[in-house]
């Protein structure tokens, strides 16, 4: 087990490194960097070409007149020393700009998970156990219109909805009084006031989907010999269901949740767009437009640290889970 | 003389209804088990004798019934004993004879233990189940019955899970936890079909010394001949959900009645035939659920059927202690008789 | 007369690596075939028997290279001259591929079900290249009725057969190429005991009519006994005991097949009750961490100290058996009377 988890962090090494060269090359392929349309935004606005000089000066000190494997490897270097380099845009040290939205973006991911599967693992045992019932019938129904949602519309209409209704506007995750003020309890609760709604809009599609891997799961796992043979013991039904028959349909969900992060992570992009949240999915869309490299490179690095992290606490949580799983 | 009855089934009759229609799988079964005595069930793969275990214990699989028949438990008890076949498998009443009374085991020891727990952990929750017991009692009987199973090395092997162990193994931790509870009656259901045979030896001195050792009755339900040779005191062969003869275990294979019994014993290779010599094979198929003949089963297979055949022939008491389900055997026996 | 042999197979290993720890560094070595002799010859049927695990599968495999042996070699004479299965590239191979064929437990089960049998049969036809459309009709509607079925069933789906006809469908897939040998691994092991005596009588049908060889895995002792001139016992990857069906029968040389049909129960009560048991403790040990010397002394009950020490090897015991244990004149052993 201890090997396992060595080896899978070692392996984790290249794994990032190649990630972050291919990233980081893929950015540059677009022709012109950064500067270039820098510099036709300042001549448009000052028609002359002093501003030439002034993008050579910053080509030189962004190191963009070196050539690419230069760069890579100045910034890479740099983030071996926790300094992720400067944005273009902002101006501002990458680090400075990520930390914040890193947060809300894990706050909202880890509980778009927590939902998903603290919803769809009862609803799941439910439906299985009730085959072709029609509360059974209708779950599925339901799970179907989730699973084939975009939620980008379910966003909307959410907002569309609350506003009419409450006529509270939600955008963001604040309310205006606290979006710049510092950090108290009562900006806490206003917190968790405006974050069901990006959460249960992440949730739609994963739901939907888990329900009736769930379900699937459990109709297989129920018509296992081992099954019958708890039954035979003489168990309660509720014994059965739970102790022996869920337990087991559960495992495969956990290594699901390992591979669900990334599609909740990059779905979250578009609703965050949509309800205007702080999270990184906006900002890495600005910085691969703007071709702001060390900003998008270093987006980039840390969701795949988070997706590799995720990942092998899934697998050591079914090691934990399913005693018949041994990595060696 | 007839040891007294633990459980009579009479005229059972199980069905699945599918989408594609009505399948019949036990169409009228009767079969007694004596206290201390092994039975065995004895049939090819799809003739219902599996099912008919399940049924005993209200383990058929949905959409599966019993449409008709009665499962007499105990006939002491009250002066009528439990009719098995009354209760809703999901009944409380079921569940405390599940067991405790009547306990199971099954074809694949590879997959009939939880693989999560501990094989300790899976007996004592059978235990706790039936008894009140302290946990630290429930333990020491889980490893005394390992213990007595001849798992060498029990107190370890108490922790162990499933796929720690050999399938012969399995299987006596199975065994094991059906005996925790002390039933009288044991269903056997194929329990070597996946083992190699020097362990099917093994097991079966197993089942045979737990017998000696407790009283114990068995149902064996086997497709082999072998095993029936070996272990059972009666037999009931079954063909198509209906039993055709049932005899004691010597009776069967020195005088069989039925012509399926005969073409199943003359099928196997060995003690009746020369080496390289041809087989006799009962020639032809299973009647499939679509079209089940409206007479006796095994007519369209029968090398010796008459005009009489398209009637269903009754299982017939032929001598005192065998009966067949042929109208054949019934007119030897009668001519027999008048002379 | 001199022999004809069609198969020899000499000193022929498999080993598996095990992997284990933090760099997956090879720790041990599964040994599931070891050093395995035999020679078939031309028109026989050889049973190779023994327990799972014993290697009988692996051993097979390695034969027509299904399994890349680690040594050892498969000299196959065919046409008059003989050819070294295991030194062959892979495009030779394929080749000669058709001169041994394999019959499996369920062959039509591992089968896409929507292929109709016309394709399922005619498969190594088309793909040798031998012949297509009508001619393909032609041929493989004899194969059918070769194997008992009927031609036009070749327009049906193996799912609508019953497992004895299955059988019957992978046997005509099998005899296709028109091959010389065929290995057939445990091929009635999962039918019902009626249905697999039509099978046998089949096969042996086949045999005498296309002069065929028959490798044949089993673990059902009745079966091999009624089927092969000669039987081949395993344990732990190494054959124990290998000659005439009957004398090995009738009386073992080996302690383990002792043991072995000691534990077939004879289908006849009388018989079955009256015999001595013997029985073996525990079970085989891993072939990862075989015990030294004889890989069977620590369940056999004529052992000796030499046992524990050294392998033995196959020898003649005369009677035309030959078996790998030390004290084989010595001991008596019980086989199965008729």
């Amino acid at each position: 087990m201890t090997a396992m988890i060595i080896r899978r962090v070692l392996l984790a090494i290249p794994t990032l490194i190649a990630i972050s060269m291919i990233s980081f090359f893929i950015i540059q392929l677009a022709p012109g960097d950064f500067l270039d349309q820098k510099i036709a935004e300042l001549e448009q606005r000052y028609g002359d070409a002093s501003s030439m000089a002034r993008a050579q000066e910053l080509r030189a000190r962004y190191g963009l007149d070196k050539p690419v494997y230069v760069q890579y490897g100045k910034w890479a270097w740099g983030v071996l020393h926790g300094d992720f380099g400067e944005s273009f845009r902002y101006e501002r040290e990458v680090s400075e700009l990520i930390w914040e939205r890193l947060g809300y973006t894990l706050l909202l991911s880890m509980g778009a998970l927590f939902f998903i599967y603290s919803v769809a693992i009862p609803l799941g045992i439910y439906s299985g156990t009730h085959n072709r019932k029609l509360t059974d019938r209708g779950l599925m129904l339901a799970s179907f219109f989730g699973m084939s949602m975009p939620t980008f519309l379910v966003a909307l209409a959410l907002m569309v909805m609350v506003f009419h209704w409450c006529g509270v506007p939600l955008f963001g995750l604040f309310s205006l009084e606290y979006e710049t003020a510092p950090w108290s309890w009562a900006k806490v609760v206003d917190l968790l006031k405006h974050l069901w709604i990006p959460i249960a809009v992440m949730s739609i599609n994963g739901l939907g989907g888990l329900i009736r891997i769930m379900r699937a799961n459990m109709l297989d796992v129920l018509g296992e010999p081992f099954v019958r043979a708890a039954r035979a013991k003489g168990l309660k039904e509720r014994t059965v269901v739970y102790k022996h028959a869920a337990r087991i349909a559960v495992n495969p969900v956990i290594s699901i949740a390992g591979m669900s992060l990334p599609g909740i992570i990059s779905g979250e992009t578009i609703i965050a767009i949509v309800l205007g949240l702080p999270t990184i999915g906006p900002l890495l869309f600005r910085s691969l437009q703007d071709q702001d490299m060390y900003l998008a490179g270093t987006l980039i690095l840390m969701t795949s640290t988070l997706l590799i992290i995720g990942n092998l606490l899934a697998d050591i949580v079914l090691a934990w889970a399913d005693p018949r799983i041994r990595y060696d | 003389m007839k040891p007294d009855s633990l459980l009579t089934i009479e005229d059972l009759h199980i069905e699945f209804p599918t989408d594609d229609g009505l399948v019949i799988a036990v169409d009228g079964l009767s079969l007694e088990v004596g206290r201390g005595q092994i039975v065995g069930l004895v049939g090819e793969s799809g003739c219902g004798k599996t099912v008919t275990g399940y049924s005993i214990l209200g383990l058929l699989q949905s959409p599966g019934r019993i449409k008709s028949g009665k499962l007499i438990y105990r006939p002491e008890l009250e002066g009528k004993g439990i009719n098995l076949s009354e209760l809703s498998p999901k009944s409380e009443q079921i569940r405390r004879i599940r067991g405790k009374e009547i306990s199971m085991i099954f074809q694949e020891p590879m997959s009939s233990l939880t693989p999560v727990y501990t094989i300790g952990c899976q007996i004592e929750e059978a235990i706790h189940t039936h008894e009140k017991v302290s946990r630290a009692e429930a333990r020491k009987r889980a490893i005394n019955l390992l213990r007595r199973v001849g798992i060498p090395g029990a107190e370890s092997r108490v922790n162990d899970y499933p796929h720690q162990l050999s399938g012969g193994m399995r299987q006596r931790a199975m065994i094991a936890m059906a005996l925790s509870c002390n039933p009288r009656l044991l269903i056997a259901d194929e329990p070597t079909t996946a083992l190699d045979v020097t362990v099917q030896a093994q097991i079966m001195d197993l089942l045979r010394e737990q017998r000696e050792h407790s009283d114990l009755s068995i149902l064996i339900i086997t497709h082999d001949m072998g095993i029936i040779a070996d272990i059972a005191d009666e037999v009931v062969v079954m063909y198509a959900g209906v039993a055709v003869e049932s005899a004691p275990v010597e009776t069967i294979f020195a005088n069989p009645l039925h012509p399926y019994t005969r073409g199943l014993l003359a099928s196997i290779p060995g003690t009746r035939h020369k080496q390289g010599e041809r087989l006799t094979s009962i020639e032809g198929v299973v009647p499939d659920w679509r079209n089940r003949p409206s007479g006796c089963l095994f007519a369209p297979r029968c090398p010796e059927r008459f005009e009489k055949c398209d009637e269903r022939p009754p299982l017939t008491r032929i001598a005192t202690d065998h009966a067949a389900a042929c109208w054949k055997a019934v007119e030897q026996t009668e001519v027999v008789d008048a002379s | 007369m001199p022999r004809d042999i069609i198969l020899k197979v000499d000193n022929l290993s498999k080993e598996f690596p095990v992997r284990s720890g933090l760099l997956r560094r090879q720790v041990g070595t599964v040994k599931a075939v070891q050093q395995v002799s035999f020679e078939l010859e031309r028109g026989e049927t050889l049973g190779i028997v023994g327990e799972s695990g014993c290697g009988k599968t692996t051993l097979v495999r390695s034969i027509v290279r299904l399994i890349e042996p680690t040594q050892g070699s498969v000299k196959l004479k065919v046409n008059g001259s003989e050819i070294d299965l295991v030194s062959l590239s892979r495009r030779e191979l394929r080749k000669s591929r058709r001169h041994v064929q394999m019959v499996f437990q369920d062959p039509v089960a591992s089968l896409n079900p929507r292929i109709p049998v016309l394709e399922v049969v005619g498969e190594p036809l088309i793909v040798n290249r031998i012949c297509k459309g009508e001619e393909l009709k032609r041929r493989v509607g004899e194969l059918l009725e070769m194997v008992g079925l009927r031609a036009i069933d070749m327009h049906r789906y193996p799912h609508a057969f019953s497992g004895g006809q299955r059988q019957r469908i992978g046997i005509a897939r099998a005899l296709a190429l028109r091959p010389e040998l065929v290995i057939a691994d445990e091929p009635v092991s999962a039918l019902d005991v009626s249905v697999r005596a039509q099978i046998l009588n089949l096969l042996s049908d086949l045999k005498e009519q296309l002069r065929l060889s028959l490798v044949f895995i089993g673990h059902d002792l009745s079966v091999i006994r009624h089927i092969c001139d000669r039987v081949a016992v395993m344990y732990l990857g190494r054959i124990v005991e290998i000659g005439k069906t009957e004398a090995i029968f009738s009386q073992p040389s080996h302690p383990y097949t002792e043991a072995l049909l000691s534990a077939v129960p004879i289908p006849d009560p009388e018989q079955q009750r009256k015999r001595q048991r013997i029985r073996l403790s525990g079970e085989p040990p891993s072939p990862v961490d075989p015990p030294p010397g004889c890989a069977f002394h620590p369940r056999c009950r004529y052992k000796v100290d030499s046992c524990a020490v050294q392998q033995p090897e196959l020898v003649d015991t005369g009677s035309e058996v030959k078996t790998a244990c030390f004290r084989a004149d010595e001991i008596e052993l019980k086989g199965v009377t008729e």
